[in-house]
């Protein structure tokens, strides 16, 4: 008896679970608001870009202007394809003691895989990605990025 | 009934004009030649349409936009993507049949268009009525299962060998239960031929005056068609995961386009049937006891509704198509052994008792 039940109630519920997915289609379809494409190039005004978007690397400063990086060099070990370069510099502080900061920190666009392992290897929230995603360049030499300068700041 | 507009006029007014300058025996040639263009034009025409629409539709029901570029709302895409093919170099394999590989694409369109010529698009216009309309169009349009073979053996290549082969089996088993389910209003309508089946549909269409089993009969035949012309969810042919591009992998420039335009005319001639026998045909939508009504809907000329009719199925297929995905090859043939042919069987002895207590509504 249950064999033969089997029969029309597989009909059933197949005829039950199509229409679910017809109803779906159908549904996008008849409502063009939910559109999710973005004509790009003409769009620049209104783009939208989620927050989480890996683009750019950026260096954050504190409240005093003062970058917030202490050249621990975490970023740079943490970095797989080696594209972060952190030099530190030594400073006598008043209290007779010495300190490492940083002398420089490069960036190089063209080996990043935007990972984000950088980000979060940083124990000082001093990294970021930010949504800036228009990046190329006709130069080459251009991708390689110097994000933080002592001798120029 | 007096439709806004005639097509007879027209046809009255060439076979006059052709009167006056050729001998009848003439006059008879050049009408064929005539008709012939016209239905290949029509072809192309809606082909293009379709394409467009189905990229169109693909992107809505997907949220994406569809073609936007090429003209307002991307309307000459597909003319462009026509022309593209055209001036495409057409790549021959080496070591393919070269008789063989030409002929497919031949054959495969010629069959489609073949299909197409006892359809009645309008009262007064039917290339050739014949009386067995019916059996004419599924006899003929299996023949592109031929061509279909003859492509993927011709190509030397297994995709295209392993996409004909599961085409073969496919287009030959589903034959049965579209054959079945039209078998069905045939029983209730008594005849094969196209004009006497629309004809018997002016007191309301076969889907609503036959109820159950016309109903019934309709949802098989669209799934049996729809695999029949080997679009998704039964693509198995063509399956682009394994089998890149199926039968036709080896194909490039116009031969493919044939290829292409066959699959498209099969859907036409599936919409076609479908509106023909279970929507009435060119008869306006009647509601029997609404004098007002059934006027203003007989005043809408009849390939209006012929040809809404059509693309109302078309756009069902194309809603299976951007739904569902592709089944597995097993479990297509148990749709169609376990469920759709013994259901189709039970549905045309139900058919026949209603056509012999004409129990109709």
């Amino acid at each position: 008896m249950k064999i033969i039940w089997a029969y029309p109630y597989s009909i059933i519920k197949a005829f039950f679970f199509l229409s679910k997915g017809l109803y779906r289609t159908l549904h996008s379809m008849l409502h063009p608001k939910l559109i999710l494409t973005q004509q790009y190039p003409n769009n620049r005004e209104t783009l939208y870009t989620p927050e989480r978007f890996k683009a750019t690397l950026n260096l954050i400063d504190d409240e005093n202007g003062k970058t917030k990086c202490t050249a621990c060099g975490l970023c740079q070990l943490s970095c797989p394809n080696g594209s972060i370069t952190v030099i530190a510099g030594t400073v006598q502080t008043p209290e007779g003691k010495t300190k490492k900061t940083l002398d420089s920190y490069t960036y190089e666009l063209e080996s990043c895989t935007f990972c984000g392992l950088c980000v979060d290897s940083c124990n000082f929230g001093a990294l970021e990605f930010s949504n800036d995603f228009e990046k190329s360049e006709y130069d080459r030499s251009k991708l390689k990025k110097i994000l933080y300068n002592s001798t120029t700041v | 009934m007096k439709a806004g507009f005639d097509f007879s006029l027209i046809t009255a007014w060439i076979n006059g004009v052709l009167s006056q300058l050729l001998s009848p025996r003439w006059v008879f040639i050049t009408e064929l030649f005539l008709a012939a263009i016209a239905i290949v034009v029509m072809v192309v025409v809606l082909v293009i349409l379709m394409i467009w629409m189905e990229r169109k539709v693909a992107g809505f029901m997907q949220l994406r936009l569809g073609p936007n570029r090429v003209g307002k709302w991307g309307v000459f895409q597909a003319i462009a993507d026509v022309m593209k093919l055209l001036l495409k170099e057409v790549v021959q394999p080496q070591k393919s049949d070269k008789f063989l590989y030409n002929l497919a694409p031949f054959v495969v369109l010629c069959a489609s268009f073949m299909a197409l010529v006892p359809i009645s698009y309008d009262p007064a216009f039917q290339l050739w009525d014949i009386n067995i309309g019916v059996l004419y169009i599924t006899a003929v349009s299996s023949i592109s299962v031929i061509g279909i073979m003859m492509a993927g053996w011709a190509s030397n290549n297994k995709y295209a060998l392993l996409g004909a082969m599961r085409s073969g089996a496919q287009i030959v088993s589903y034959e049965l239960s579209a054959g079945m389910a039209l078998l069905a209003v045939i029983a209730m309508s008594g005849s094969l031929s196209m004009r006497e089946i629309i004809d018997s549909q002016a007191q309301g269409w076969w889907i609503f005056k036959g109820h159950i089993p016309a109903i019934v009969a309709f949802v098989i035949f669209v799934i049996a068609s729809t695999a029949e012309i080997n679009r998704a969810p039964f693509d198995l042919a063509e399956a682009e995961q394994e089998l890149t591009a199926g039968f036709h992998t080896e194909y490039s420039g116009m031969r493919f386009g044939m290829f292409f335009m066959a699959e498209y005319a099969n859907m036409l001639v599936i919409a076609f049937m479908a509106a023909t026998v279970f929507l009435g045909g060119w008869q306006p939508f009647y509601v029997s006891g609404w004098g007002g009504f059934n006027e203003i809907m007989a005043y809408i000329p009849g390939f209006v509704w012929f040809f809404a009719k059509s693309f109302f199925i078309i756009f069902l297929i194309m809603w299976f198509r951007w739904t569902f995905p592709r089944m597995r090859i097993d479990m297509l043939l148990i749709l169609e052994w376990k469920y759709l042919l013994p259901i189709s069987i039970v549905n045309l002895v139900i058919a026949a008792i209603v056509a012999v207590f004409n129990l109709y509504l």
